[in-house]
């Protein structure tokens, strides 16, 4: 009996005309968002190709890779490389890439293509995450109204249905509703996408279809919030109310996230951090010139050792302030990921970072990876000098300059820091970067689903008490 | 006869709860987004004028020609607290010869690790939201009333139809406009009370323009509403038609065209035109670094560097006389060579901005029926902050370049060796370049305020030593620095015939559109049946 009521409101919702359109507009965005994704994929993966040659270039030149010219800011490159995620979502927000110098940790950061200034873009994430959301909702808002109206809601409670069956059987068939009209074309869209770009691969499709698994409970979210208004008694207002709800929880929060972030957790304006690093050095290298009798300001032989300290330890200091920059960042983009997660979807996007090592997620592995390199590059460079007999082995930024003014007044052999080639100039462009295993994943994917699953649970209770206080006359 | 009917429109809207809950809404939303924006220009405004503080501080405290850098400050548009618009650096350093493209700083709270691609303004408030309140508020005004039973009723009396969709349109246009005009114009008197000492007429222009814009839009919703409305006449599935139709005006059709036709139609020639940019500064850069032939380069003989107390010259060669002359042939070189491929570079810059352009342009034609479009982009136009302006900030800031350039080549200083030389008040010493470079580590080490005066006559004997100060008193008067006087930045003000020139092609398209959709749904009530 259950089964038979359960197909004939699933049979019903497929000849509504509601669902008719709304499958046509969702098989058309899937197929849009595979071609846009692929157009956006090719153009980051010229970029990303691009930066590869120009590093290739880079390392077989020998001026570049001189020891002497690599202290002085020559620069290491984290990447992350261009994948399918992108039709997921462009995680536009983050960096892609991380610059350092090899002799400190000193990011800069960049990203692949431009910044577009939409408000939307078309990807999975939009489907999924901004419109199945809304249509969920506008599909559900009349569901027991509608009933109620005509008449069989009060029919069926005469055949003795329990009135918690009749809920369960609405809300599967809506569920089951949801992946009738998103599985089939979201397939469709990866496959198109994967044959457009050339990137099939198995690991990429078991993560998607994990997205799409992901999705499930933030569409019962918004199914179980459509059956809870459509007990209300103006069904109409229902539209608006819900209209409004979905408006906030998925424009407006993550919307005003930055703006409330910013005023929340403020960071300095760019004028005031950059004579902050000025002054961190400046301040530093005139300390040791007045400790040292501006020894540190010249550059004769005999005052060099005292130099190369005086510079080092005032650029130290001047990237200490850089870090102290980028954790003023990391704060405020933390706050502003903190008020968008009260809205679920902003969590579902946090967690496709995970699925996919994305956005910031993956900004703070490329982040250790980036310091990481800059050591075991530091250590191999002042190894690789020490055994270099016409070095002084002064490891500056301004080594280079120094060696000529000693060549060029003292006619010495001897330079500031060795002019051989760096042995290892692969490490200058890392790609791979090392993130949580599956296990580790797994866990904070579930710490991120469990506030959607407590609201399901919430409004599931919600909606079974009201039900069942219901007039159903 | 419309005029009670228009009445009973009125009322009619007021009763509905749904009317209460979306003006509330409406209203809340206008007061957040607005106190957020208002807050956010005043910061806008205390670092306007820090920079401006900052700038006079430096061209004050310069002590040589290479230390002016002026900078044209670009005063925030007062009525981006309604229009944010296309960003627009608000400061550009002016460097001499340096591209006039990428020296743009913007000098405010940038978060590099977090790119925020939102916009959350009264427009996007219009547009966005709006749209929908308007599409909600008119879906069922035919349909609604044939369900109840009135229209059949209204059809009896001798009211012509077409009397009676105008007062439906005017009866929710009228409810619409007022609800956006009274906190609109609320904001427009707490702005001038509050910012008065920043308004200029350039607002109250922009404010004006804005507003009629409003009114267009909220007509063209109207009717839209009204149409579907005519369409069918179950209420609920013109519901469903009116949010499939606010879907694509204002999200679909929209990313489509950004995302998928227009960098098919454009990415190519974009790609080269950037190409072309950055061969240009590349081939700017290796002219400044690598081709610098030997009898200009400076590295070779001395140049100005910092002790950590104060800026010296540091030689490498005897000679301070070859020194000078080596300058000098550098900034010859650099004139020469390097400025006009940085021109070029500005035009390249310049041609990806007017291709962008040129791309919007086909935007709206493209969407000449999708006011969403129109109104984003005709709002950038009157507030002043579109791409546009972009170009003419550029053009006005390269002008002020060129000025000072050629001020410095006219009164010979950009040219010399005093582009780089500093006059030292405190000592009365020149840093200068000496014929031998023990010499000049003595001066230097005098200046710096190491050893007395004797010392220095006792290393090189008193005649030379008199000589040579003697020498540089009297070249004193050459190396002496006069500020130049060149004008500064001034902000643009655009009159109303120029604003109006601006949009005036899209506010046809506009109005025709309008009118397009009043036959189309006067037509539509006309073959309505109202049975």
């Amino acid at each position: 009996m259950n089964q038979i009521i359960l197909m004939k409101d699933i049979r019903l919702m497929l000849k509504d005309l509601k669902f008719q359109i709304f499958f046509l507009i969702l098989v058309a965005l899937f197929i849009l968002s595979a071609i846009s994704s692929a157009v956006t994929y090719h153009s980051h993966n010229d970029e990303y190709q691009a930066d590869l040659n120009r590093f290739n270039e880079l390392v077989s030149n020998e001026n570049y890779t001189k020891l002497a010219n690599l202290i002085n800011h020559r620069r290491l490159n984290v990447l992350s490389q261009p994948s399918p995620a992108i039709l997921f979502s462009s995680y536009s927000s983050f960096p892609d890439k991380i610059n350092s110098r090899v002799i400190f940790y000193s990011p800069t950061l960049d990203k692949y293509g431009q910044s577009g200034n939409g408000v939307f873009r078309l990807n999975w994430f939009f489907i999924l995450g901004i419109l199945t959301g809304f249509i969920m909702l506008v599909m559900s808002f009349e569901t027991i109204s509608q009933e109620k109206r005509s008449g069989t809601l009060r029919l069926m409670s005469v055949y003795g249905f329990k009135r918690q069956k009749i809920l369960w059987i609405k809300y599967i068939s809506y569920m089951l509703l949801y992946l009738i009209i998103i599985i089939p074309p979201a397939l469709a869209s990866m496959i198109l996408f994967f044959a457009l770009t050339g990137t099939w691969s198995a690991v990429f499709m078991w993560k998607f279809l994990l997205i799409l698994l992901i999705s499930i409970p933030f569409a019962s979210f918004f199914v179980w919030l459509g059956i809870f208004i459509s007990m209300g008694k103006n069904y109409r207002n229902a539209i608006v109310m819900i209209v409004f709800i979905w408006l906030f929880f998925v424009i407006i929060v993550p919307q005003s996230a930055s703006i409330f972030g910013k005023q929340l957790s403020p960071i300095k304006t760019t004028t005031e951090y950059r004579q902050a690093r000025s002054s961190a050095f400046w301040d530093e290298f005139q300390a040791w010139n007045e400790r040292e009798d501006d020894r540190a300001g010249s550059n004769t032989p005999e005052n060099l050792e005292i130099r190369a300290a005086a510079y080092h330890t005032s650029e130290e200091k001047r990237d200490v302030v850089v870090q102290k920059e980028v954790e003023d960042y990391m704060r405020q983009t933390m706050m502003i990921q903190k008020i968008a997660s009260i809205s679920p979807f902003a969590q579902f996007e946090m967690i496709s970072e995970i699925v996919f090592d994305k956005g910031l997620y993956m900004l703070n592995y490329m982040q250790d990876t980036t310091k990481r390199s800059v050591n075991q590059i530091t250590n191999l460079m002042i190894e690789q000098d020490s055994r270099d007999e016409n070095s002084m082995h002064l490891f500056y930024g301004w080594a280079e300059m120094d060696s000529n003014v000693l060549s060029f007044f003292y006619g010495s052999d001897k330079v500031a820091f060795s002019h051989e080639l760096f042995e290892q100039p692969n490490l200058l462009f890392v790609t791979e970067i090392e993130t949580d295993d599956a296990w580790g994943k797994m866990v904070k994917i579930m710490m991120r689903l469990l506030p959607i699953l407590i609201l399901n649970l919430v409004l599931m209770a919600g909606a079974v008490v009201k039900f069942e206080r219901l007039d159903i006359r | 006869m419309l005029i009670p009917l228009l009445e009973h429109e009125l009322q009619n809207l007021l009763k509905s709860r749904r009317i209460y809950l979306t003006v509330t809404m409406f209203l809340l939303l206008f007061a957040t987004v607005f106190i957020v924006r208002a807050i956010d220009f005043q910061k806008q405004i205390n670092q306007y004028n820090d920079d401006v503080m900052l700038n006079d501080k430096d061209l004050r405290e310069a002590t040589n020609y290479s230390q002016i850098k002026p900078r044209a400050i670009q005063k925030p548009i007062i009525f981006s607290i309604f229009n944010e618009g296309f960003k627009i650096p608000r400061v550009i350093t002016i460097q001499y010869y340096e591209p006039i493209t990428n020296t743009m700083t913007l000098n405010e709270e940038t978060n590099l690790l977090y790119n925020e691609s939102t916009q959350l303004d009264i427009t996007f408030l219009i547009t966005f939201f709006l749209s929908l309140f308007i599409l909600l508020i008119s879906y069922d005004s035919v349909n609604g009333e044939k369900q109840v039973g009135t229209l059949r009723i209204l059809m009896t009396y001798p009211l012509k139809r077409q009397s009676f969709i105008l007062k439906k349109t005017l009866g929710v246009f009228f409810f619409v406009a007022l609800t956006f005009t009274i906190p609109y114009f609320l904001s427009i008197m707490g702005i001038t009370y509050h910012f008065v000492n920043v308004l200029s007429l350039n607002f109250f222009l922009s404010a004006i323009f804005y507003w009629f814009l409003v009114m267009l839009f909220i007509m063209f919703f109207s009717l839209l509403g009204i149409f579907i409305s005519c369409c069918t006449t179950n209420p609920n599935r013109s519901l469903v038609y009116c949010l499939l139709v606010w879907i694509m005006f204002s999200i679909v059709l929209p990313i489509s065209w950004d995302y998928i036709i227009a960098p098919r139609l454009y990415n190519d020639t974009l790609t080269q035109l950037s190409q072309g940019y950055r061969d240009k500064i590349m081939q700017a850069q290796r002219i400044m670094y690598n081709d610098v032939p030997d009898e200009a380069n400076i590295n070779l003989v001395g140049h100005m560097n910092w002790s950590g107390r104060h800026f010296f010259y540091e030689t490498n060669v005897a000679g301070w006389k070859a020194t000078h002359e080596q300058h000098h042939r550098y900034q010859m070189y650099i004139y020469e060579n390097y400025f006009p491929v940085t021109r070029d570079a500005e035009q390249a810059y310049d041609e990806i901005q007017r291709k962008r352009i040129y791309m919007e342009n086909v935007r709206n034609w493209v969407f000449f029926y999708n006011p969403i479009v129109l109104f984003n982009s005709l709002s950038a136009q009157i507030t002043g902050n579109s791409r546009e302006d972009l170009l003419r900030f550029l053009h006005t800031t390269r002008e002020l370049r060129d000025e000072l350039v050629n001020l410095g080549v006219s009164e010979e200083w950009l040219l010399d060796s005093r582009f780089f030389i500093m006059y030292e008040l405190e000592t009365d010493v020149m840093y200068n370049i000496t014929d031998q470079y023990d010499l000049f580590m003595l001066i230097y080490e005098y200046a710096g305020g190491h050893g007395p005066l004797e010392d220095f006559f006792n290393e090189i004997g008193e005649e030379r030593a008199v000589g040579y100060l003697q020498e540089m008193v009297s070249q004193q008067e050459r190396y002496n620095m006069v500020l130049p006087r060149f004008r500064r930045y001034e902000q643009p003000i655009y009159t109303f015939s120029e604003i109006f020139a601006r949009i005036l092609q899209y506010l046809v398209v506009f109005v025709v559109s309008i009118l397009v959709l009043w036959v189309m749904t006067w037509r539509k009530f006309l073959g309505f049946d109202v049975r």
